[in-house]
């Protein structure tokens, strides 16, 4: 029992590791959705802030495109001198400045035009510096003047990387080039501010993507990303949200637990959105990694926002509850699998109990419902030699097909239409007829007593007794109250019991009933001469001569002293007679032991089944008498 | 009499160390006309070297204009200062520890400037009518001086004659003629021309004047340790010097007092602009 306990404990303990590790992932899960709709959300803001930037840069670009000033300007510009390039430089910027300062206001830090091949036409942050090419790094420009199409996205550049809304200058099929909005990411984090007040925001980038173009004394102008040395963050003395970031505690906190979460590294090195859900000291935090692609499609870095996050608080407690609870279901699905145990356990005492008491049973027990088997005892398999049931079913399919078919004994012939089975038939049977012969494994042929007890709706409880023994004593001492006791010849006992029904049985077999009467002559004189002992040897080797001389059927009785009857079946009275000479010559041509020679006389006749038999015995023994004096070893019918 | 020298040797041995320690944490002041993301971004190689070499910390001390660099140095807030040379003069005459001790050199190599005064090419300069200038500071060589120097020399006009405004730098007062608010602007000519790719125009410059120079504060720094910020600064290649970029692109090399001294002028520079 103790192994049973220790494996329930086992299992439930088992069970109750695969609930919590389910709970535990099912909790990283429930966390990671809720900390990706934080993500989602600085997603849609971000986008939505962008989308505001390019209505604002789409506005803005047909306003230059409207600007008749502006497009002569242009168009001119495309074929002037370097001379008179410089000096329409000039006009554009005095021309579009005031838009310029406009947009500013608007958080969009930069306005540039490039010419049709690609170079800087005018810078508005930084006007006298133009004329650089920006067809190999900025590949918004290539694009744009190559598509004429306009394209938008996250750009890295010589300088700074920023949100560049590039628009072509197509004008009457003739392209001037290209104008660009571009705003850096303090303006996008100044709204993303106001759309997410409690969440504090700043952007990482790859540091391989920015040293790729950028000027190499600009490099200096980047530091390495507090997150990991292959991210890196503006300078904080250039960038105001650095300078921010850095002096706040808040996110230098969640800075260092976030580098402490699980595959921290790994997530940002995979370059996809990610979020890490933080608890710690019972108060949840979030940061979120929102990755940012740039106009060639590759990430290049992420927009990171630190805010607070009670829910997820929440939700751990909840789960935690869930952990607990579950807790307590297992140690109550343990006890109840203890008083299960034991339970089992004392039925299978008990069961165990009553097996043993039936296998001990000298009879055979089964538990059938006449088809199938449920149950047999050790008796049963020892008898037919079986180990089990399953063994025993592989030859058999019911007991009863081992019951031998013999007069006396039930068996599957008497088994009537109207009845279901043997064990109903035998059921209808009175109980004295209830025997049954069966082989055993040692080829002995046994008799049973079979009892049926109902056990339940469908089955019965059989019990099979033995009764071999008591049979053979019964059917012993029948032959004794039947039989001579000094020549094992039928008796009168016999002849009175059964004289009836012999006559009967010949007359259904359209036959008729001899009788032959006969005894030894001078029977007195062997007893007188050789003694009793002779004399009744006489007897016995009469009697064998005869049994060895009349049919299976024929029946020998000794009537009384030496005189014998047989009671045969004939059609006529020469049958008779010709039955009787035979055996009276046979006893006449004996020899026997010291007297040599003996003989009988025979009286026969045919008995009319009408007449009493009594009457022909009489007759029998008068021709019997009329032998005796016609000179003996005579037969007289 | 032994023991007397014994001491002043020991004396000398622990002053000699304790100016050697010099300080670690420098305050700089670099030039009030750019912005401080600019000046930080300028600044940042030049710093980053002398912090690593001379274990030192700088601390950038971003000023409005001169007038507060000038009294930064007095109260000793500013160790070393990124100075024109009229701002420096102008401190010469008023704090006696202001010493410059290397002079940066321009993209043509020379560690001299010249002052101009620039106009946009369509915009026509009638000498007979007023007109408005703009400037960059006060205390700024091409600002009032040099524009009222080169107007009365080059065109006999006096500046005082004329609408006059502070734009804060050299840029900005070029970009506002560009805009149009101003006709004339005046500045440093290095800058001057690079706005020649935007239509302006050089109307006049001056004569070669003394570059821009790192001006340090002899009364918070010890002589051991300038000597050791100028040595520093010195030993870097020209070639180095352009790696790192910034404002010491072209090098710069060992500053001359002796520059200064035609600018031992009496002036009187107004505070203000005359446009309201």
């Amino acid at each position: 029992m103790k192994k049973r306990f220790l494996l329930a404990f086992f299992i439930v303990f088992f069970i109750s590791v695969i609930i919590y590790k389910y709970m535990e992932v099912s909790k990283e899960v429930a966390i990671e959705n809720l900390a990706n709709k934080t993500l989602e959300t600085v997603k849609v803001a971000n986008e939505a802030i962008l989308d505001t930037y390019m209505v604002v840069a789409q506005k803005s670009f047909l306003d230059i495109m409207k600007n008749k000033e502006a497009m002569k300007i242009l168009e001119e510009f495309k074929y002037a001198s370097q001379e008179r390039k410089n000096l329409l430089r000039g006009r554009l910027y005095r021309l579009l400045y005031t838009n310029y300062e406009l947009l500013q206001k608007l958080s969009i830090r930069q306005l540039h035009f490039h010419t049709y091949d690609g170079k800087s036409l005018l810078r508005f942050d930084l006007p006298y510096k133009n004329g650089d090419s920006l067809i190999d790094f900025r590949t918004s420009v290539k694009m744009v003047n190559t598509n004429f199409k306009a394209v938008a996205g996250f750009e890295g550049g010589r300088n700074y990387f920023g949100y560049r809304y590039v628009f072509p200058m197509i004008n009457q099929y003739d392209n001037l080039g290209s104008v660009e909005f571009s705003i850096n990411f303090e303006g996008v984090e100044k709204k993303l501010q106001n759309i997410l007040p409690f969440h504090t925001h700043m952007i990482i980038f790859e540091k391989k993507v920015v040293y790729k173009h950028i000027f190499e004394k600009k490099k200096n102008l980047f530091l390495d990303s507090s997150f990991s040395n292959k991210y890196c963050v503006e300078n904080y003395e250039i960038s105001k949200i650095t300078k921010k970031v850095k002096d706040n505690k808040f996110v230098n906190k969640l800075i260092k637990l976030s580098k402490d979460s699980i595959d921290f590294n790994k997530k940002l090195c995979n370059k996809k959105s990610f979020t890490i859900p933080i608890i710690k000291d019972n108060k949840g935090y979030i940061v979120t990694f929102l990755s940012i692609k740039n106009t060639d499609k590759n990430e290049i870095g992420y927009i990171v926002s630190f805010g607070e996050f009670q829910d997820v608080v929440e939700l751990k407690n909840r789960y935690n509850n869930f952990i607990f609870i579950g807790f307590l279901v297992a140690i109550f699905v343990y006890i109840l699998m203890a008083i299960v145990i034991v339970q089992v356990e004392k039925i299978k005492t008990e069961s165990s109990k009553l097996k043993k008491f039936i296998d001990i049973q000298n009879s055979i027990v089964i538990l059938t419902d006449g088809e199938d088997f449920q149950f047999a005892n050790k008796k049963f398999f020892d008898f037919f030699g079986y180990k089990d049931l399953k063994e025993f079913l592989k030859d058999h399919h019911c007991i009863c097909e081992e019951f031998i078919n013999i007069d006396g004994f039930f068996s599957l012939k008497d088994v009537k239409a109207n009845e279901d089975n043997w064990i109903e038939s035998l059921l209808n049977l009175s109980g004295r007829k209830r025997i049954i012969s069966m082989v055993a494994e040692n080829s002995m042929t046994y008799a049973f007593s079979v009892s049926i007890n109902k056990y339940d709706e469908k089955n019965y409880v059989v019990n099979f007794t033995d009764i071999s023994d008591t049979l053979k004593e019964k059917l012993h001492l029948q032959e004794q109250v039947i039989r001579d006791q000094l020549t094992k010849a039928y008796n009168r006992v016999y002849f009175d019991k059964n004289i009836n029904s012999l006559i009967e049985f010949h007359t259904n077999n359209e036959q008729r009933t001899g009788i032959i009467f006969f005894d030894i002559d001078h029977f007195k004189d062997v007893n007188d001469t050789y003694g009793h002992q002779v004399g009744d040897n006489v007897l016995k080797t009469i009697v064998n001569i005869v049994k060895s001389n009349i049919r299976s059927g024929d029946k020998l009785i000794r009537w009384g002293g030496e005189e014998f009857i047989i009671i045969l079946s004939a059609d006529k009275i020469d049958d008779i007679y010709r039955r009787a000479e035979h055996i009276r010559v046979k006893i006449e041509h004996h020899k026997f032991h010291k007297i040599e020679q003996l003989t009988c006389s025979f009286g026969i006749v045919l008995h009319d089944s009408k007449d009493d038999v009594y009457e022909s015995i009489k007759n029998a023994d008068e021709n019997l008498y009329k032998a005796k004096n016609s000179g003996r070893n005579k037969v007289i019918l | 009499m032994i023991k007397k020298m014994v001491l002043v040797v020991f004396s000398l041995f622990f002053t000699t160390t304790l100016i050697a320690n010099g300080k670690k944490n420098i305050n700089f002041a670099p030039l009030p006309t750019k912005s401080s993301v600019q000046n930080t971004k300028e600044f940042l190689p030049v710093n980053r070297y002398l912090e690593k070499k001379l274990s030192l910390k700088i601390h950038y001390i971003h000023k409005k204009d001169y007038r507060d660099i000038l009294d930064g140095f007095k109260n000793g807030t500013i160790d070393i200062a990124y100075l024109g040379p009229l701002p420096f003069v102008s401190l010469k005459k008023e704090y006696k520890y202001a010493q410059p001790i290397v002079t940066f050199k321009q993209s043509n190599g020379l560690a001299k400037y010249r002052c101009v005064i620039a106009k946009f090419k369509d915009d026509k300069f009638d000498k007979t009518k007023q007109f408005k200038v703009a400037l960059t500071q006060p205390l700024s060589t091409c600002g009032y001086l040099m524009t009222n120097i080169l107007l009365k020399s080059k065109f006999n006009l006096e500046l005082e004659n004329q609408k006059y405004n502070y734009t804060m730098s050299h840029t900005n007062a070029l970009l506002s003629v560009l805009k149009g608010e101003y006709l004339l602007a005046g500045a440093k000519k290095s800058i001057a021309k690079k706005h020649e790719s935007l239509g302006m125009e050089i109307i006049a410059q001056s004569e070669l004047l003394p570059g821009f120079s790192l001006v340090v504060n002899t009364k918070t720094l010890s002589k051991e340790q300038i000597k050791q910020i100028q040595n520093s600064l010195l030993s870097v290649s020209s070639k180095e010097y352009k790696q790192w970029g910034g404002i010491t692109v072209n090098g710069l090399e060992k500053a001359n007092i002796d520059d200064y001294n035609s600018l031992h002028v009496d002036f009187k520079i107004p505070q203000k602009g005359n446009i309201r």
